[in-house]
């Protein structure tokens, strides 16, 4: 294709302040190309690690194919690894031929494991706006709450990153999204909850 | 009534209370958090499993008792147990109607299975049926399975609908779809190459969220051909220019940066379609130089987009003004204090440096610090720049170095990887024969089992081969050098097999060449690496060989060979050897030493290893033999392809005749230069296969540039080789650096807290540029500033602004204060979580009836009771235990609030912004007594459990 085929530009695509758009490039011009061939994807980020500093094990989900073994050795060896490391030091850790980007929020360390050549700061961060989510979602949140609704870091994790890949990047949509789904479960457990208090207030 | 509470609190906690959890489950959490070793653990996941094998398949289970025991199993999978029994119950509760179940089921399919497991098809109906339904968040939670489990041959049955799903009105949905088409097009190309041009289309769609999807897949079409979206180089980069300009919502900034995330994708694809492509990349400059401008440098996102752009600039076209903009936060990176942006400057100093490698110059201190600093990663990664912009000039050092910090590490992979890039610089860049085999042989003393025996081969092949025929001094120089060494290292104890491998050779080879050491002196050296090594056949078999070529020099020469004692019984020891190859071996031996000196001269050759072999593929010596027989009355040889079906035994017999007599006539000379590479493809006894030689095609040629040696082109390689060599003594290396070493004792004048060991080793790696460098280094944080100041006139304003902007240093990024951004998003959002938060405020506290409030029947009453003094009475059996050590310091200074119950109020009420970072006091409270309730108790173990991670 020619470079010089400039027809489209997709400017002014937002509006600074209501978020309409004016127009966008007339899609009906793209050309479709047609790709054969094997790819060498490489995922972004292969997985997610949630260690307390003791070692135990808080989360953990793969995005490569690891068997059960292999994921066992793989968190004893990075937690021997991570777990010693000092507080001044880097947060990233060369393992395997992979890098590992760790960070520690009160005694629990998040990890996740890139390949070489990605960007760690950006790692970095992507570890932190999942804990802000986790943040905004449970309150203030703490190791403790993570023990007991691991299940519910899990939706939130799945709303932020799709087969290693960062999906969304706005907390206020990941926000919105789980709590559209937990207000479809809420409404499923109202009844449960309204007898639970008629007993509560009769035990007064 | 005492009954009644317990069941109410039961069914409390078990249908909503604080974490949703039966209790049962809840003390499953708490005891494993208590227990103190791996084994304990173990034990009591193992029980769980027994319990819940024995619960799952009860009758009649109501259907939230199934979905915790579906979370209980995901629990056990978590802690590295296997939970298979259960997945099939977790497949089933996909197939429940109830979102809430349904959702509970996908989370744990995409947990337990992956994406060839047998239970998948059992899964894909009912996906098919979700992504149908008019439920966008059951499509949602039918998506995310299919980007996790969909295979190669599952991937028709829901393609289409996927497709179809990518104009769907919900963004969330178009985003996910977006996600899974780009892992079908991971998993198998072909399928779903008709549908790229949907990447275009929704490259435009009108939700960022969705755009910045479309990013990833496009990144990959892109890294595999460029060629066909350069046309989108001017959409991408008029989407980064919106973004830099803050067009996007507010909700996409992260730190009060505009989407950094979609920034940084935006960047990667840049890098891709503008490398080595100037037109394209012109149209890149400007949106970069703009970001380059306006990042923020003192959050860490900024410093991560900040990076990105370097890595951007360093992959297109270079571009002056780019380049120096990305030096000058290289500088600012090895500047910082921070370990993680000195690596990251490391690192952009290593993509930087093929365009402008003056830049490495003016860093070279902070360089070397990173080198000595004790964090190992920021080590390893200094070691990457050191490896890239080694030259002549500087190898020793950094070799030196390099494997210095290879003795000392555990870390096998690494130790493999640093051990193969000292082989490589040194076959690069040796300035002489000596310290080359000094390096090979440190080296493969400390990894030899690590290396490649690619890398043995090509050592023992450039020891033979030299420099070249035109240069025989030099190579027998190499190869003595290399004997006397061989011969000292040998006796030590632990030699890497591979090592002795190549000692072996080249001791058989060139052990008595230059005369300098006796054969009963090499001899009985080999003997002893064979006693010594006496569980290791290939290394056995290594010196039978050498034995053999030794003795075989000795009559060639016309000496009488002397064979020592202990000789003579490491080979009667090995005729009686397990392995038929040292048999062979030294049977051979035995027969050769028997002959006299002509035939054994044809047998082995001296010096001769290079040498092509002849061979004879038609067998043609054997046309006499064959002739012979066919009048005796054989039968003749009928190819393999012109044979009929039918098993001719006659015809069979031959063959087996033939094949036999194929095997003894051998012809001498070329079988038995073939057992010396027996050793190593020990398979390779078959005297039609060409492989005779070593198979060092492909292998780096050493000395010369890192290039693909064709195995025919060996002649010609061999002078340029030669000519590479000549080149670098003339280099004048230890001219230039006692140059350099001037130039920093002058710069030690001026810069006193430098220590001059460090000087020294800077000079050693950076010199050759002496001048420039000793400019650089004593003008120090000055040169950067005074260049961008040359650039100023003649760019203009714009970089001036470039140069007031990064000056003043701002204070370091304090990654835990989450309040700004969510002050700043506070009053403006309509968020559910601020929803939440206000369902939970002070105000509503008297009314714990409220059925509404999450999670909070239970927990307002503690409020109460630490609110209201003289009710305390009432707490019964959870009552807090006021004397425990609580670490807490949330809860305590919680406590001296709400004794002031009003005050509290009123505070939290005047500071909203207090409340937007969390109700954190409150909250603490609430979720502290609530796990105390259920009897989890922060031990000496786990005593941070209530820390609030952001705190």
């Amino acid at each position: 294709m020619l470079l010089s085929c400039r027809w489209f530009s997709i400017e002014y695509w937002y509006l600074d302040s209501n978020q309409q758009r004016i127009w966008s490039f007339p899609v009906s011009k793209i050309v479709a190309i047609v790709h054969s061939g094997s790819t060498n994807c490489k995922k972004k980020i292969h997985f997610v690690l949630l260690i307390s500093r003791q070692g135990k094990v808080r989360l953990t989900k793969w995005y490569s194919p690891y068997s059960q073994k292999e994921r066992t050795k793989v968190i004893r060896e990075l937690s021997g690894v991570i777990l010693s490391r000092g507080p001044k030091l880097c947060n990233f850790v060369e393992w395997r031929g992979y890098k590992v980007v760790y960070k520690r929020y009160a005694s629990l360390y998040f990890c996740m494991c890139i390949d070489q050549d990605d960007n760690e700061l950006e790692v970095l961060e992507i570890i932190h706006h999942y804990v802000e989510i986790l943040d905004r979602y449970f309150g203030s949140v703490c190791e403790l709450d993570l023990i007991f609704n691991f299940h519910k870091a899990y939706y939130i994790l799945d709303e932020l990153l799709i087969a290693g890949e960062l999906q969304e990047s706005s907390k206020k949509t990941v926000a919105r999204l789980i709590a559209a789904q937990d207000s479809l479960v809420e409404s499923a457990k109202e009844q449960a909850s309204s007898i639970s208090n008629i007993i509560a207030q009769a035990t007064k | 009534m005492e009954q009644l509470k317990t069941i109410g609190r039961e069914l409390a906690m078990g249908s909503q209370g604080g974490f949703g959890q039966s209790k049962e489950f809840l003390d499953l959490v708490k005891s494993i958090g208590e227990a103190r070793s791996k084994a304990e653990e173990d034990r009591i996941v193992l029980s769980e499993i027994e319990t819940l094998k024995r619960r799952i398949v009860e009758p009649d289970i109501p259907r939230r008792k199934m979905k915790e025991y579906i979370i209980r199993l995901v629990y056990v999978e978590m802690l590295g147990h296997d939970a298979s029994f259960g997945y099939i119950h977790a497949v089933k509760m996909t197939h429940n109607d109830n979102l809430l179940l349904k959702r509970t089921g996908y989370l744990a399919v995409t947990l337990f299975l992956n994406e060839d497991h047998d239970l998948i098809i059992l899964i894909v109906n009912t996906i098919q049926k979700d992504l149908k339904s008019d439920n966008y968040l059951i499509v949602c939670a039918a998506l995310n399975v299919v980007c996790k489990l969909i295979n190669e041959e599952t991937i028709p049955a829901v393609l289409p609908q996927v497709v179809e799903l990518l104009g769907h009105s919900k963004e969330a949905v178009r985003k996910k779809a977006i996600m899974a088409l780009h892992r079908f097009y991971q998993k198998s190309p072909s399928s779903v190459s008709h549908l790229v041009s949907n990447f275009r289309k929704r490259l435009c769609d009108n939700d960022p969220g969705v755009m910045g999807a479309t990013l990833c897949p496009l990144f990959d079409l892109i890294t595999i051909d460029v060629n066909s979206y350069k046309d989108l180089v001017v959409s991408f980069v008029s989407i980064l220019k919106q973004i830099a300009e803050r067009r996007l919502p507010k909700s996409y900034d992260y730190h009060q940066m505009p989407a950094p995330f979609i920034q940084i994708k935006l960047l990667k694809i840049l890098a891709l379609l503008g490398s080595g492509d100037k037109q394209a990349s012109e149209h890149m400059y400007t949106v970069v130089g703009d970001i380059f401008r306006k990042c923020d440098s003192s959050s860490n996102i900024g410093n991560a987009v900040l990076y990105e752009c370097i890595s951007c600039v360093s992959a297109i076209y270079p571009n002056a003004k780019l380049l120096e903009a990305a030096a000058d936060v290289i500088a600012r990176f090895l500047k910082s204090d921070s370990h993680n942006l000195k690596y990251m400057g490391i690192d952009a100093l290593g993509r930087l440096i093929k365009l402008s490698p003056e830049v490495a110059e003016q860093h070279q201190l902070a360089v070397i610090d990173c080198l000595e600093d004790p964090d190992d990663t920021l080590k390893r990664k200094t070691f990457e720049l050191l490896y890239k912009m080694t030259k002549s000039s500087n190898v020793e050092v950094i070799v030196d170095r390099m494997i210095d910090y290879m003795i000392n590490i555990n870390d096998n992979h690494y130790k493999t990887e640093i051990a193969s890039r000292c082989v490589e610089l040194a076959e690069q860049f040796a300035p002489s024969n000596h310290w080359f085999i000094q390096t090979m042989n440190r080296v493969f003393e400390h990894a030899g089992d690590l290396v490649k025996s690619k890398v043995a081969h090509n050592l023992m092949r450039l020891i033979a081969e030299g420099f070249g025929e035109e240069d025989d001094t030099a190579d027998s120089q190499l190869r003595s050098s290399a004997v006397e060494s061989y011969l000292r290292i040998i006796g030590e104890p632990k030699l890497p097999s591979l090592f002795l491998q190549v000692i072996c050779w080249v001791l058989g080879e060139y052990g008595t060449a230059d005369g300098k050491f006796s054969a009963s002196y090499v001899t009985g050296k080999l003997c002893d690496v064979a006693d010594a090594y006496s569980n290791d056949e290939i290394v056995k078999s290594y010196a039978v060989t050498a034995l053999m070529k030794l003795f075989v020099f000795e009559i060639a020469a016309g000496r009488k060979v002397d064979i020592l004692p202990e000789c003579q019984s490491l080979i009667e020891e090995l005729s009686a050897s397990h392995s038929t190859d040292l048999q062979q071996r030294v049977y051979e031996l035995q027969a050769i030493i028997g002959l006299d000196a002509h035939a054994v001269e044809c047998i082995l050759p001296s010096d001769a290893s290079c040498e092509d072999i002849e061979i004879d593929k038609n067998l043609s010596f054997l046309n006499d033999y064959v002739q012979q027989s066919l009048e005796k009355g054989a039968q003749p040889y009928i190819p393999e392809s012109e044979r009929s079906g039918m098993l001719d035994i006659s015809n069979f017999q031959a063959k087996i005749s033939m094949k036999l007599q194929l095997m003894v006539l051998v012809p001498e000379p070329s079988y038995h230069r073939e057992v010396q590479q027996a050793a190593t493809v020990p398979s390779s006894s078959d005297t039609g296969s060409s492989e005779v030689k070593l198979r060092l095609d492909g292998v780096q040629k050493k000395w010369g540039r890192p290039t693909y040696s064709s195995s025919a082109a060996s002649t010609s390689n061999s002078s340029s080789q030669n000519t590479v060599y000549e080149v670098t003594p003339v280099d004048g290396s230890s001219n230039v650096n006692s140059k350099a070493r001037e130039a920093s004792y002058d710069l030690k004048k001026t810069q006193v807290e430098i220590s001059p060991e460090k000087q020294k080793l800077a000079a050693s790696l950076f010199g050759g540029t002496s001048k420039s460098e000793r400019r650089a280094s004593s003008t120090g944080h000055k040169v950067p500033k005074g260049s961008s100041h040359v650039l100023k006139s003649t760019a203009g304003s714009t970089t001036d602004v470039l140069v007031e902007k990064t000056t003043p240093v701002q204070p370091p990024p304090d990654l835990l204060d989450l309040g700004e951004p969510t002050i700043k998003d506070g009053p403006s959002s309509v968020d559910p979580f601020k929803q939440l938060e206000e369902l939970l405020d002070p105000t509503q506290l008297g009314s714990s009836a409220n059925p509404g409030i999450v999670g909070s029947t239970s927990a307002p009453d503690i409020m109460q009771l630490y609110s209201d003094k003289p009710a305390s009475g009432q707490s019964g059996g959870f009552m807090y235990p006021s004397s425990s050590n609580r670490s807490d310091d949330n809860l305590v200074s919680g406590l001296a609030n709400a004794t002031t119950d009003s005050a509290h109020n009123i505070t939290a009420a005047a500071h909203p912004s207090q409340f937007s970072k969390g109700p954190n006091l409150k909250d603490s409270l609430e979720k502290d007594a609530l796990v105390r309730q259920m009897g989890v108790t922060p031990s000496s173990q786990n005593p941070n459990l209530f820390k609030d991670l952001l705190g």
